[in-house]
Parts: structure tokens; C-alpha cells; sequence
């Protein structure tokens, strides 16, 4: 008895070592000239660049992931028709021309000669029309091919949509990494799954490995179009605590980091090995007033609160005055291609304390707000201090995300904050989820038909010129109506590593790495 | 003894079935929609109902269960949510990460944590006995991630001596081990302690003086073994909170362990991943207690005999 | 007569333990000696400090909590109470062993009863004898103490409460000391065991030539086993002697007479048993002069002032009491 336990006393020690041993033995992954596994000091090996996000791309697959850290990655990968330059102005991308037809419903590109894909193909019609057909198919992404009712290719180097609607919004989606066109060859042959995985397509970099959870590696394409990218290697690294990317910049072991938290701007701009870099971004946070609920569903109560919440003071204490900026309008300026003006609500407490004794709420009143904790928990404790100068008694409650949207759902509350991300800088996609009555994100549950009507219109509008007005119109609407108290823009903040040419920040949160060099 | 651990083995069956259930019936009336999730802040109600409906989840409870289930019997547990993949692989690929972080944080809470126990029994109330009782519980009681943080700042930035993130080779796990087992450790420091004052007091250790023996020989012949039982039962609970609980400093490290894929998993309603996760996890734990049962056999001859029974 | 000689001494033995700011005299200037080959018996009440003698003499007191204040303690014509632990650690075991009371805890339950034995030969190895030598002798204690060898691979738990005690003494007598001390051996057994264990103690004292302490509180096992006796009251002897002076002797320290009183009688036929009135002194706050006065029925003034000085009524018996302290006899009586 007692040698067999002896024997299985020894089998067990052995089964645990060879356990640990083993799990030790398959660690140096060949990714080619990682900077992770060198001790820090000074500038990473030269042909290599790693950039640290705050989130896994979902899929590497363009029509199967739509949010920024996932775009920001596949955009390194695939091409698309159309790029936008550093002040989002269209330029050419896969396409070399194009023309719209004057309702509107006809797009003709012409495709640039000789591009080739990661597996050696050459781009034809066919790549675009078969990119077009899955993304329609896609839930993720359909929006952006929504208005596509079919596709024709006469020849090789030209293609046709046909829309079934005026959509002036379409060209800005087609400059969006959803619309980047893969190779249709790959596609079929690999399936989405592993498409997903390692997709085939026409960017400056191709897909090297993709480590779960931990990082996706790229290297750079010999016979991209534009000729190949002047940094080899690209490294995603997934850091989700951003006080650690910032270190982790500091000794060297990433290069770039698109997710700067304000606490770290300080240090890191102390810092001569790095450089800070600031911009405007499309994301805005508003206070959505509950309309269908007294007393908010009364307009110059709706105004007052406006007046009685000084949005510098929340810049000031919830971004430390540098990661947001004051928002004038309900567009970003990036999105108009004129200036909208400031049409914001003076912060004044006599005003809103006017207003509300017009509305018959001299003695004020309780309402509650709903927010999820952090950034919205803290600016919560800052309207909640201003409110309480106009005699509103607000009750803050925080919840978890899905729980807050139930609440929503139901309706049981007065105030809540959301942020909205317009993914390519059209106005529509800073107003219509938020402000058109029947959308499920809009939390401030506004239905005004005039509005709705406003909205539809400068959708389709097919005259530049005329659709900037009726934008400009709808921005003057939305202050007098007051349905939001637009807090804020949020604003762009890149660190980079000195030693970094080209770089600057994108106010969509992405980064063109082939524009990048050492 | 064959007999034991293949009973213990099928205990699996129920237990699974139990966690699945009780996890899935959770997920299920839990508030929040995975497509609506998936799909972002910016979609429209049409895009919601017809991502829920390709997903299933507008079947009824027993339908999505038990399609589950079905999978699960062939020993697939089928694809996240998120991003489509399969979640034994995703699990597969985090898995090595989280043992050997858990490994040898544990190793070295029991290279630094026993010793010191031992020491501080057989010196009560002397110097070392108080000192590392006061500092095991400073220790204890300061924030993981904080920890990790002041780790990183001292040995990565200004020292330059260590990497401060990743999980590329053993280098990386300096740090991170370290915040781990400085958490951990007065757990089993105390404990060590505690017993060992409770054996040295035994009658059996004064028979061995009585031989002859110098204090040395009666601690580590005598009272060691003896001793050994209830820490190694602190030791296999911290190593099993260890798996699935090192989260903030796996974030704070950016190691991708299975703790952080388990929070990711919950924050985007990814049924299919937690559940395998938490399936993976309870097998784990299951394996952890038998195996200790096991070494208890091994040390102690009276919890041997039982077995023979 | 054969030489005579004297292999432990112990010559006014104080020791005090100190706990929670009180002083507990346990040993108030105990002397006694114990010939070589003889058995002496150590009587007394429980708390008398019949183990804090046997505990000096080994030198297993508690260090932090315990002081020997003063005496000496001569065996072998060396004072252990000057040597150093290492010193100790060899006599420990090899000259001098002990026994404890209870075997139940007494053996660690992780090892087997022939590694503890073994352990014993190991530690005082001076002669180098090779592992294999040193498993023949431990199978040898075996045997002699009535257990077969092939048990050498059992553990404590498998074993009864007086085999547990046979492996006890075979542990204590392996490395053949000259003095063993049983400290209450036989009192956690069942009556039919002890006398077994007790007779098979003497037959071995008997074939090693072993000389004995044996601590007890049972008469009984002093008449049967012992050849000199000492009682023990609140840390000092106050009547030493051969057993027959003790027993059929005819004067007796008022403590040793209440003792023998307090026996039941298998001849005469008594409704009460008789106690001795009061309780052992409490040993943090001892009475002035004779430390039984309180107690004592023959109670006489000059008690209560002096302690009494030791008085040898006969070449071999001692007793400390102001009762003979002229040399008179009294009657021993009712």
C-alpha cells in the first residue's frame, strides 16, 4: 500500500513539474524583432513599430467589425475606394477618379491599373462587386452599403453603384475601413472564419500573426500601390490599463499609444523621448434629457438646465481641461464644410432660474440620472453640484452598461449621459441615432416630426452646398430645442516616440502607419 | 484507491452539469442584449433584431440550452459572440499565460511565505516574528494593482532593469509574480505560523528532544510534515483563486490571462465565452481539490488508512 | 556490600517558572540521590514539581518561561545544570532517557514506530555503525519489549494504547542509558496493561542494569516496583526512604501518613475514606515554615515560623518534620 502511494506521490509531483515545465517550454514567439522581449532602453530596432490600443480588434475582417479599435487595425490591412487626408477632404484611394451622377444615385469609379493584392492578384471590378455583396450581408456593416441596390462592372478597372436612394453619406462610408475591398479569390477559398483571421487584401501591410487577446502582428506588403511602407513591421499590442501603456512608452517598449488617459498627458510630456500630440475628434458627450418625462418635457425647463451647467467647469474637472473641448454645435466642425458658429447657453444661474420660474418650477425639483462609473460617474458629481445652485436635486445612479440600457428601455429616469462616435465625419452620423424619434439610442427619447422630417431630408440631399445648410439649420433647431445639454467634444490624444516622423492624430481614432516612418 | 479518484472524476459530470445551468439561466435573464452590444452605441433597432435573430437568442430558454448542451457533449463550446472565434481556442490560447503566472506566484509565496512561518513560530514574539507579521499584512492589505504599478515605475522606467508588460518569455513574469505572491503572501505566512506553533507544542515533538535532537532536526523531521496539511490547503485555495482571479494584474501587466478574458467576456454579454470559461475553470478547481486530497494521503498515514477502507 | 554508587544527585533544586507576571515557585530546594541499579519513586500529589525535577534533570524546561534559580544537579560526577545544549543533546537519549505519560500523543503520527526508534540510534551515533546495524538493533528493542519486528513499517495509529507504550520504551531504551526516567508511565493505561508494561520495565532495568526514576502517584506501583522512595510536596522532599521504611516503617511525615490513610482498605470495612483536609498550596503564594502547616493535624506553633530541617530517623530514612526533630519517636497512630 504505502509504495504505491509512494508512486503516485512521484507521478503527481512529476505530473505538476512537467505540467509548469511544459507550459515554460513554448514561450519565444517568432515575431520578427518584437521589441516586448528586450529589456527597455531607448529607441525600439528601427524597422519595427509597436502601437498599443485598449482593446482586440474583434476580426481582421473589413465587413465583420465595426468599432474603432478594430478599424484602426484592419485599415492597416485593407484599402479602400477612397482615403481622406489629414483634414478629412477626400482624396484617391483604390479608385484613381470618380464621378456622381447629378441625382445622385449613380457612382462610377475607376480603378487604379496594377494593384496587387497580398496573394499576388491584381484588383479588378470583380474584388469590389464581391466586397460590396458580403458587406451587404453583414449586420455589422450593412448600413454602410444599405443604399447600394446593385453593382455593375463593364470592365475590369471600372465600377458602378447604383443606388436606390440619394445617399451624399455614401461617399464618406466608402472611405471607411467597413468598406475595405478584399480579395475576392482568398475570400472564397479560406472562408470567413479564417478570413477573419488573416485577410487578403490591397493595404500596405499584411497579417503576420494574430496572438489572442495579446497582439496582432503585420508586416509591411513588397507591391502595395503606393510602394511599400518605409516601417516592415507593425505590432498591435492590446493594453487595457492605460497608466501601463504610458509606461510601457516611457521605457520603450511600444512606440505609439492611440489611448492616452489625461492623468498620464503630464508625465508623458515631460518626457523628451516622447511627443504628445492633440487633436479634434468626432465623439461628443451629451446630457440627454428625458422629454417624455415632467417637468423635462417643458422646453424652457430644458433651456434652464442648459443655462444652469458651466460645460468648461466639467471639461476642467472630468478631462483636466486638455482631453475635451467646448462644444458649439451638435456637429463637429470636421464634419461641415462650414463653420457653424457657438450657439451654445451662457452659463448664467439668474437665467436658468428665470426660465424655470416661467415654467412654473421656481422651487426647482428632484430628478435622477443614470450613468455607468467612471468618466460619466464623475461628470455626473459635477452637474449635480451645479444643479443644485438652481434648487435641482439630482440623484445620481450608477450602473453596469447593459443594465442602463434596459433602464433606459423602460423609461424609468430623467437624465442620462451617452456619448456619440460618428465613424466617418458626415453630419448625419453626429445626429440622426440620437435625435430621430424611433432610434433605440435616443436616450432622450425626442419625437418631433418637424425634426425627424429635417433629418430624412438633409440625409438624401444630394447638393453639397444645400445639404450643408439644412445641417446648419437643423444644428440651430436642435439648440432651441434643447432635447441634450451638449457637454462636450472629446479630444484626440496620441503619445509617440520622438524618434517618429509623419505623424499626426486622426479624429477617428486611427492611425495610417504607411505614413509613419523612423 | 483507483476506485476513489475514478468516483471523484465522475463528480465531474454533475458538476459541470450544475454550473452550466446555473450560469446560463444567469446570463439568460440577466438585462442586456449580446447583439445589441456587438453591434455598438451607434446601430439601428432593424440591425439589433436581425443580428438577435441570426445569434438565436430569440428562442425560447430550453432551446438555447439545450443546443448548448449539445455542443457541449461533443466537447465543443461553441464560438464567442464578440468576434466569432472558438472559445476553446480562445481559452486554449490564454490558458498557458494564467498557469504560469499562477505557478509561479504560488511557488514563490511558498518559497518565501513557509520559511518565514516556520521561523516566526519556533522565534515567537522575537524580531523576524514580528516584523514579518506586520509586513505581511501591509502587504496584504495594499491594492494589487497599485502594487504592480509602484513595481513597474521602480524596476521598467527608472531603473530600466526589468520589461514592464507582456507575457514573452519569463523576463516578463518578474513583475507581475511578485505583485502576486506580495498579495498573497500572509495568507499563508499566518497560517504557517499558526500551525506550526500548534504542532511545536505537541507531546510527540518533546519525545523527540527527550531522544537527543537538536531544535533543527525536531523542526524539519518532526513538526514539518505534521504541520504541512492545512497549508498546503491554504496553498491549493490561493492557487485556485489564482487561475481565474489574477485580473488587474493582468491588465495592469498587459498579460493576456484567462481572468482578463473572463471580465471582457462579462462586460460584452459573451455567453458562449463565459460559460466556457467558468465550465474550464470549475474542471480546473475540481482537479486542484483532488489532487491536494491525494497529497493529503501522501503525508498523513492516518488519512491513508481511510482510503484503504 | 558492593560498592555503593551515586549516579544522580540533585542537590537543592529551585526553579521558578514566570507567566503573566506571576511567579510559580515549583521546586523549593529539592535534594535526593539515587544509587546506581536502584528504583526510586517519586510520590506525590499532581502539581507537587515531580515533573519539574524530571524535566531539570533532562533539561527540557521551557526556556523563555522557566528559571532554575539554584542547586545542581550532579550525574556522573558532571553538574548538567552548567553544560551546554550540545552536551545535553548527547546525554539526552543516550545516558539519561525519559518516558512521558501519555502515549497516545507521545509518537509522531507521520513516521513509522521503527524510523522514531531508529532516530534515537541515529542521533547518538558515535560508533559510526552502518544504517543496516543500527535497523537490527532497533528490531532487537522490538522484540525485547514484546513487539515482532515486522511491525517496524507500522504507524503510531495501527497500534494500541500499551503497545504505543512498549514502542515508547523501546524508543527510551535503545541507546541503553543508565538512568531512565518514567514519568507517570502506566497511568493513561487500563489497569491489566499496566501491570504488564510496569513488569516488563522491570525485567528490563533488571537485564540492562538500568538504574529508574519512576514518578507516580499510585502507592500501589511504589511497593511493587520501587526499592527507595520520596515524597514531594510543594516542591521539596519531605520523607525519603527504602520502601520498607516507608511502607512497614513505623514513623512517617504527617503528608505520607494522610496518604496511606487515604487508601481504601480491602480488610477493614469503613463507610468514608479518609482525605486529607485542604488543598495543595497554591504555588504563587507558598505558606511561611513548614509549607504543610495548613494541613497538618499535628500542627505545633514552630511550624508555622521555621521550615523544618531534614532528620535522618535511620541510616536510610529521612523525613522533614518538627515532630522528630529531637530524635523522638512517636507512636505512629490513629
Amino acid at each position: 500500500m504505502t509504495r504505491w502511494m509512494r508512486r503516485i506521490n512521484i507521478l503527481l509531483i512529476f505530473a505538476l513539474l512537467a505540467g509548469t515545465l511544459s507550459a515554460c517550454g513554448k514561450q519565444t514567439e517568432n515575431t520578427p524583432g518584437s521589441a516586448g522581449s528586450q529589456p527597455p532602453a531607448g529607441p525600439s530596432v528601427k524597422d519595427t513599430i509597436v502601437v498599443s490600443t485598449s482593446a482586440e480588434p474583434t476580426s481582421l475582417d473589413p465587413q465583420y467589425g465595426e468599432d474603432t479599435t478594430t478599424q484602426r487595425v484592419v485599415m492597416q490591412i485593407s484599402d479602400t475606394l477612397i482615403n481622406v487626408d489629414e483634414n478629412m477632404n477626400y482624396v484617391e484611394g483604390l479608385a484613381e477618379k470618380w464621378e456622381i451622377a447629378e441625382d445622385g444615385l449613380t457612382y462610377t469609379f475607376y480603378l487604379r491599373q496594377g494593384v496587387k493584392a497580398h496573394n499576388g492578384d491584381t484588383l479588378t471590378s470583380e474584388d469590389v462587386a464581391y466586397t460590396v455583396e458580403r458587406g451587404k450581408a453583414s449586420t455589422l456593416v450593412a448600413k454602410a452599403f444599405a443604399a447600394i441596390d446593385r453593382v455593375e462592372c463593364p470592365n475590369e478597372s471600372t465600377v458602378i453603384f447604383h443606388l436606390s436612394y440619394a445617399s451624399p453619406i455614401q461617399l464618406a462610408y466608402l472611405s471607411s475601413p467597413s468598406t475595405g475591398i478584399v480579395n475576392k479569390r482568398a475570400c472564397e477559398e479560406m472562408g470567413n472564419e479564417a478570413f477573419g483571421r488573416a485577410p487578403v487584401a490591397y493595404g500596405p501591410y499584411q497579417v503576420v500573426s494574430w496572438d489572442s487577446g495579446d497582439k496582432v502582428t503585420l508586416k509591411a506588403f513588397e507591391d502595395y500601390w503606393a510602394g511599400k511602407p518605409a516601417i516592415d513591421n507593425v505590432v498591435f499590442k492590446v493594453y487595457t490599463d492605460s497608466n501601463t501603456a504610458a509606461i510601457a512608452l516611457q521605457s520603450g517598449q511600444v512606440d505609439v499609444v492611440l489611448d492616452v488617459s489625461t492623468s498620464d498627458m503630464a508625465s508623458l510630456e515631460a518626457d523628451n523621448n516622447v511627443a504628445v500630440y492633440t487633436g479634434d475628434s468626432l465623439i461628443a458627450y451629451h446630457l440627454h434629457l428625458n422629454c417624455t418625462k415632467s417637468p423635462l418635457d417643458n422646453e424652457k425647463v430644458r433651456q434652464a438646465v442648459n443655462h444652469a451647467v458651466d460645460t468648461q467647469a466639467i471639461i476642467d474637472a472630468c478631462f483636466e481641461g486638455v482631453g475635451a473641448a467646448k462644444m458649439g454645435s451638435f456637429i463637429p466642425k470636421l464634419s461641415l464644410s462650414e463653420d457653424p458658429g457657438d450657439g451654445s447657453y451662457e452659463y448664467s444661474v439668474e437665467k436658468a432660474k428665470q426660465l424655470l420660474q416661467e415654467a412654473g418650477y421656481a422651487d426647482g425639483f428632484s430628478c435622477n440620472i443614470l450613468v455607468t462609473s467612471g468618466v460619466q460617474e464623475k461628470i455626473a458629481q459635477v452637474l449635480k453640484a451645479y444643479l443644485q445652485q438652481v434648487n435641482i436635486d439630482l440623484t445620481i445612479e450608477v450602473y453596469e452598461w447593459s443594465t442602463l440600457l434596459s433602464m433606459v428601455e423602460s423609461g424609468g429616469y430623467d437624465m442620462t449621459i451617452l456619448r456619440i462616435v460618428a465613424m466617418v465625419p458626415d453630419p448625419d452620423l453626429s445626429l440622426y441615432t440620437r435625435f430621430e424619434s424611433s432610434q433605440v439610442y435616443n436616450f432622450s427619447k425626442y419625437s418631433d416630426s418637424k425634426l425627424d422630417t429635417m433629418l430624412e431630408d438633409a440625409r438624401v440631399c444630394p447638393d453639397p452646398g444645400r445639404r450643408t445648410q439644412m445641417y446648419l439649420e437643423i444644428n440651430d433647431y436642435l439648440w432651441q430645442k434643447a432635447p441634450t445639454v451638449p457637454l462636450c467634444f472629446t479630444t484626440v490624444i496620441n503619445a509617440a516616440n520622438a524618434g517618429i516622423q509623419g505623424y499626426h492624430t486622426d479624429p477617428r481614432g486611427f492611425i495610417r502607419v504607411c505614413e509613419l516612418s523612423w | 484507491m483507483g476506485k476513489y479518484i475514478a468516483k471523484r472524476i465522475l463528480w465531474l459530470i454533475p458538476i459541470v452539469l450544475g454550473v452550466s445551468f446555473i450560469i446560463f439561466s444567469i446570463m439568460y435573464l440577466k438585462p442586456g442584449n449580446p447583439a445589441q452590444l456587438i453591434l455598438g452605441s451607434e446601430a439601428t433597432q432593424e440591425a439589433i433584431d436581425q443580428l438577435s435573430e441570426e445569434m438565436g437568442l430569440n428562442e425560447p430558454f430550453f432551446v438555447q440550452y439545450f443546443n448548448y448542451m449539445k455542443g457541449l457533449i461533443r466537447g465543443d463550446l461553441g464560438s464567442s459572440y464578440r468576434n466569432g472565434n472558438s472559445v476553446s481556442a480562445e481559452i486554449a490560447a490564454r490558458f498557458p499565460v494564467t498557469l504560469r503566472l499562477a505557478a509561479f506566484s504560488i511557488l514563490l509565496v511558498c518559497i518565501i511565505g513557509i520559511p518565514i512561518g516556520i521561523i516566526s513560530a519556533i522565534r515567537q514574539y522575537s524580531v523576524i516574528d514580528m516584523v514579518s507579521v506586520v509586513l505581511a499584512l501591509v502587504l496584504a492589505s495594499m491594492p494589487s494593482f497599485w502594487i504592480g504599478l509602484m513595481l513597474m515605475l521602480l524596476f521598467s522606467v527608472q531603473l530600466q532593469l526589468l520589461p514592464p508588460t507582456g507575457a514573452d518569455s519569463w523576463i516578463n513574469y518578474i513583475l507581475p509574480c511578485l505583485t502576486l505572491a506580495a498579495v498573497n503572501l500572509a495568507v499563508v505566512t499566518r497560517m504557517t505560523r499558526s500551525t506550526m506553533l500548534e504542532v511545536i507544542r505537541q507531546d510527540y515533538v518533546r519525545t523527540a528532544r527527550a531522544k537527543g535532537a537538536g531544535e533543527g532536526r525536531v523542526v524539519m523531521k518532526h513538526c514539518l510534515k505534521n504541520g504541512m496539511i492545512p497549508v498546503l490547503t491554504i496553498v491549493a485555495i490561493q492557487f485556485s483563486k489564482l487561475i481565474g482571479g489574477a485580473v488587474l494584474v493582468e491588465s495592469v501587466f498587459a498579460m493576456p490571462g484567462l481572468g482578463s478574458l473572463l471580465v471582457t467576456a462579462i462586460r460584452s454579454s459573451d455567453t458562449p465565452l463565459i460559460m466556457g470559461s467558468v465550465i474550464v475553470l470549475a474542471i480546473i478547481f475540481t482537479v486542484i481539490n483532488l489532487v491536494i486530497d491525494l497529497l493529503y494521503a501522501v503525508i498523513d498515514p492516518r488519512i491513508r488508512a481511510q482510503f484503504a477502507k | 556490600m558492593s560498592k555503593i554508587h551515586t549516579i544522580l544527585e540533585v542537590k537543592d533544586l529551585r526553579v521558578a517558572y514566570a507567566g503573566s507576571g506571576e511567579r510559580v515557585q515549583a521546586v523549593n530546594g529539592l535534594s535526593f540521590g539515587v544509587q546506581e541499579g536502584e528504583c526510586l519513586g517519586l510520590v506525590g500529589e499532581t502539581g507537587a514539581g515531580k515533573t519539574t525535577v524530571a524535566l531539570s534533570v533532562m533539561g527540557l524546561l521551557p526556556e523563555r518561561t522557566s528559571r532554575i534559580e539554584s542547586g545542581e544537579i550532579i550525574f556522573e560526577g558532571r553538574d548538567l545544570l552548567q553544560c551546554k545544549k550540545k552536551e545535553m543533546q548527547a546525554i539526552r537519549g543516550e545516558k539519561i532517557s525519559m518516558i512521558f505519560q501519555d502515549p497516545m500523543t507521545s509518537l509522531n503520527p507521520v513516521l513509522t514506530i521503527g524510523e522514531q526508534i531508529l532516530e534515537g540510534l541515529e542521533l547518538h551515533n558515535e560508533e559510526k555503525k552502518s544504517r543496516e546495524e543500527l535497523i537490527a538493533r532497533v528490531h532487537e528493542m522490538l522484540e525485547l519489549v514484546g513487539i515482532p519486528a515486522a511491525r517496524y513499517h507500522e504507524y503510531p495509529h495501527q497500534f494500541s494504547g500499551g503497545m504505543k507504550q512498549r514502542v515508547v520504551i523501546a524508543m527510551a531504551l535503545a541507546c541503553s542509558p543508565k538512568l531512565l526516567i518514567a514519568d507517570e508511565p502506566t497511568t493513561a493505561l487500563d489497569v491489566t496493561i499496566q501491570a504488564q508494561v510496569l513488569d516488563m520495565m522491570s525485567q528490563l532495568r533488571e537485564r540492562l542494569g538500568m538504574t529508574m526514576i519512576l514518578i507516580t502517584h499510585d502507592l500501589g506501583i511504589v511497593a511493587e516496583k520501587c526499592d527507595t522512595v520520596a515524597t514531594v510536596y510543594a516542591g521539596e522532599i519531605i520523607e525519603f526512604g527504602t520502601v520498607e521504611d516507608i511502607f512497614s516503617g513505623e514513623a512517617h511525615h504527617p503528608y505520607t501518613k494522610g496518604l496511606f490513610d487515604a487508601l481504601p482498605s480491602l480488610v477493614s470495612t469503613e463507610r468514608r475514606l479518609k482525605s486529607i483536609e485542604g488543598l495543595m498550596p497554591d504555588p504563587t503564594d507558598l505558606p511561611a515554615g513548614c509549607k504543610f502547616h495548613p494541613r497538618c493535624p499535628r500542627c505545633k506553633p514552630i511550624c508555622r515560623e521555621r521550615e523544618p530541617e531534614p532528620v535522618q530517623i535511620s541510616q536510610s530514612h529521612m523525613i522533614k518534620c518538627f515532630l522528630y526533630a529531637q530524635g523522638e519517636e512517636e507512636m505512629g497512630s490513629r
